[in-house]
């Protein structure tokens, strides 16, 4: 394999760079959402309970995590690329499906935390009851990126 | 009034610390280190076990900000901070 042909085409890297940059583009993306919308909730909040802040900073904690697993992804794609005399279209395309599966659950993760983090820390601000509730459903979403991690790392590593 | 909120500010700073920092390092520790430098394993696979490794660091970093915050709020539960105007 040490010449371009009909697997390994000159454009074959194309697909692996655009899994590369839209794992860390969708999922930053989202994590952006995410902090901005929570972060919202938080300024609007802590005028009144400026001493929940240290509990409300969770929501932008874990937007935050949401890019950490699109920048995994992007770097495992951006290690393994290479020239396109060995580097087949097969694989271009895994890692543009594992780029692409990372991408969008982080995108659709982080909305859902930054939506579930803006009310959340309004409401726990009046019954801190709620905190534990804000927890649980911020972890679900957060879930929702850890399952596109999971089939991002499965579609990166077949061969 | 001035004291406790450096004390949160540093708090909050040094977990946000340890939460960016820790699995990018773990990351890179595990997979120069100990994968390719100790077992001698591929670079593909010892990508894939660093990178597994790295995000269960980071929720271990995670879980403990959320024990921290959790403890926290219950100890300072005692006087709502005076608005500033």
């Amino acid at each position: 394999m040490s010449e371009l042909g009909e697997q390994n085409p000159v454009y074959g890297p194309f697909f692996g760079v655009m899994g590369a940059a839209s794992a860390i583009i969708f999922s930053a993306l989202g994590a952006a959402y995410g902090t901005a919308k929570s972060g919202t909730g938080i300024a609007a909040m802590s005028v009144m309970r400026p001493e929940l802040i240290m509990k409300c900073i969770i929501p932008v904690v874990m937007a935050g995590i949401i890019a950490i697993y699109g920048l995994v992804i992007a770097i495992l794609i951006a290690g393994n690329i290479n020239n396109p005399t060995s580097y087949t279209l097969y694989k271009g395309f895994l890692h543009l499906g594992a780029g692409l599966a990372v991408g969008f659950s982080g995108l659709a993760a982080g909305f859902a935390i930054g939506i579930v983090g803006d009310a959340g820390v309004r409401g726990t601000a009046q019954q801190p009851r709620l905190f534990v509730g804000m927890i649980l459903i911020l972890i679900f979403a957060e879930v929702l990126g850890l399952y596109g991690l999971i089939v991002a790392i499965f579609l990166y590593t077949k061969n | 009034m001035e004291q406790p909120q450096f004390t949160v500010f540093k708090t909050v700073l040094a977990y946000s610390v340890f939460i960016l920092v820790s699995p990018v390092l773990t990351f890179f520790v595990t997979k120069f280190i100990f994968f390719e430098g100790f077992l001698g394993i591929s670079s593909t696979s010892s990508n894939v076990w660093s990178a597994v490794l790295a995000v269960v660091m980071l929720h271990i970093a995670l879980g403990l900000y959320i024990l921290k915050a959790y403890s926290e709020a219950d100890r300072g539960k005692g006087k709502p901070a005076e608005k500033v105007e």
